[in-house]
């Protein structure tokens, strides 16, 4: 391997790395950079690796684009080897990905292209631990990516204009997507007669949560709670897919209301019944030193006072 | 932009033509300026300016810098504010673009050229009563109109050189030249220089009055190039100095002599 050099590059040579998944720098992470840089230059150089007469970045995209907007003549930068297509898409990964919180969807548009990448070197598809070996992602946020990769072009785009606007302004977050995404799926799973319905869905959803009939991101989590709860609770089927039925085409009605009138109780019913087992459990199991203790004891007391109270008054 | 400054798509450039730690995201060349914009995605300031600025000014680079940023774009208020301040002290023009309506623009203030930016006047060492008029000549003159604020200067220092004519002749003191009370065709110069023979107050704040009066005639003309534009900018500048420090002094003068300012 050659020796890694390092040069002062002309700015204009310098191009970002057609790998890169960052597709969007925000104004607001750029800006404390633009003041250090201008303040004391640029102290740790850039990685590049040279195609032609020009420099590609492998690591410093923000440090580059902040010496261009100061009108810098010249950036250090380190001269890498040229890495295969592969390690060169990994390396933004290994570099990027670990060091910076990276929009989850930048991310997941490029995980297509890491599969094919090492189809073509091994011969084979990637398992998920294979890809999270190999991006150092957890198998999580491969979960995750894959869900975006699987949305409609239509809501790619708007997750990708969105994330152009500053954090505060954005809408609909990838997190939107991925917890409707999540709840769907779980519909999808158990009522497979909504499936081709699903896409007019989202559709409806997008708009409740537009007009605050959806308040929360995490209200989906109780859809997701609804279409299993017949398995859960053992509430009637029926019930829960007219349940489902009017959270995602009832444009009027938020899922925090209809989960309150369907199934809230028997979920609530079901917690306490398992909190009852735990502490039966625990009851039984005390030791008779443990039922010696004044404190136990005294608690002991109050519950058996609380229940004989509650015993009496159904009588 | 285009059709404000009569720009084509000839006059787009990449950067300044020399060095400026700064490549806004737009920048036109016309005649007499350059007219630079940067696009913030939040509020009406960008840092960027705060770092260019200094040497903008020390190069006398005629710049007029606009910044164009999202109208409903939620910033904090004492964020906004903060912009706001800067983007008025730095002499910078604000656009705003409504994205929520169909990227409805608004030029919501006029920049002024970058080497004409005055910083923000101490009123304290004023007269409390010519201070309403001198804050408005200010801001006229920083949101895009600078000759408009410094004709505002010239009308406040005439009135008050006028009034001392009227005061001297009441007193039988201005004897000489050919000015009457009340007579508002008679050349201010003349007046003044009236005044000076017959020492009605302080020559050297009179000398001051008389130079100023000169030096107006040397910028109210338009400049067709970037030089002329440089030139007029920095007479500009310094008349509006020099009208700042005549104003400071004036009252003093008029004291001294027991005349009523």
């Amino acid at each position: 391997m050659e020796q890694k050099k390092l040069k002062h590059i002309a700015i204009e040579c310098i191009e970002p790395n057609p790998e890169n998944p960052r597709i969007v720098f925000r104004q607001e992470e750029l800006d404390s950079l633009l003041v250090s840089i201008n303040k004391i230059g640029v102290q740790v150089p850039i990685s590049v690796y040279q195609e032609g007469d020009k420099y590609f970045i492998i690591d410093g995209q923000r440090r580059f684009l902040t010496c261009k907007k100061l009108n810098h003549k010249t950036i250090p930068a380190i001269v890498q080897d040229k890495p295969s297509e592969l390690d060169n898409l990994l390396l933004m990964f290994n570099i990027h990905a670990l060091r910076e919180q990276w929009d989850i969807f930048t991310i997941a548009m490029k995980i297509p292209r890491i599969k094919k990448l090492f189809r073509k070197r091994n011969g084979f598809d990637p398992t998920e631990s294979e890809l999270s070996q190999e991006t150092g992602l957890t198998r999580g946020t491969i979960r995750r990516c894959n869900m975006i990769i699987d949305l409609p072009e239509r809501f790619k785009d708007l997750i990708l204009e969105e994330l152009k606007k500053p954090k505060s302004k954005q809408t609909f977050s990838e997190d939107f997507f991925l917890e409707m995404e999540r709840s769907l799926k779980t519909i999808k799973r158990r009522y497979p007669s909504f499936e081709t319905r699903l896409d007019d869905a989202r559709d409806i959803l997008i708009e409740k949560y537009k007009t605050s009939v959806i308040p929360a991101i995490t209200d989906f989590r109780k859809l997701s709670k609804i279409a299993t709860a017949p398995g859960n609770t053992g509430i009637d089927r029926n019930i829960a897919e007219k349940a489902i039925e009017t959270a995602l085409f009832n444009i009027n009605i938020g899922i925090q209301e209809i989960y309150e009138n369907t199934v809230a109780n028997k979920y609530n019913e079901r917690k306490f019944l398992l909190n009852v087992d735990n502490f039966a459990y625990y009851l039984e199991n005390l030791t008779e030193e443990e039922i010696d203790d004044s404190e136990i004891k005294d608690a002991l007391v109050k519950i058996k006072s609380i229940i004989d109270k509650l015993l009496i008054e159904e009588d | 932009m285009e059709e404000r400054y009569d720009l084509k798509e000839k006059d787009t450039i990449n950067t300044f033509p020399t060095a400026i730690s700064w490549n806004p995201d737009l920048l036109w060349e016309s005649k007499t300026h350059y007219i630079a914009l940067e696009i913030s995605d939040i509020g009406p300031f960008r840092p960027t300016i705060e770092i260019a600025f200094g040497q903008i000014t020390l190069k006398e680079l005629p710049v007029k810098i606009y910044v164009a940023y999202p109208k409903n774009a939620n910033q904090p208020k004492d964020s906004y504010q903060k912009d706001l301040k800067s983007a008025k002290n730095y002499g910078i023009g604000i656009i705003s673009v409504d994205d929520n309506n169909n990227f409805i623009t608004e030029i919501e203030k006029d920049p002024v050229s970058i080497p004409l930016v005055i910083n923000e006047i101490d009123y304290s060492i004023f007269k409390k009563q010519i201070c309403p008029t001198l804050r408005e000549c200010y801001a006229t003159y920083m949101n895009g109109n600078p000759q408009m604020g410094l004709q505002r200067m010239y009308q406040l220092i005439e009135s008050k050189i006028r009034k001392l004519g009227d005061q001297a002749i009441i007193n039988n003191l201005l004897t000489t030249g050919g000015y009457s009370k009340g007579d508002r065709s008679y050349s201010l110069g003349n007046l003044i220089d009236d005044l000076m023979r017959q020492r009605i107050i302080s020559n050297a704040v009179l000398g001051r009055c008389r130079g100023f009066v000169d030096d107006r005639n040397n910028v109210s003309h338009e400049a067709k190039t970037k030089m002329e534009a440089i030139k007029i900018e920095k007479n500009t500048k310094d008349n509006f100095k020099l009208a700042l420090r005549i104003l400071e002094e004036l009252p003093a003068a008029f004291a001294n002599k027991n005349y009523r300012f």
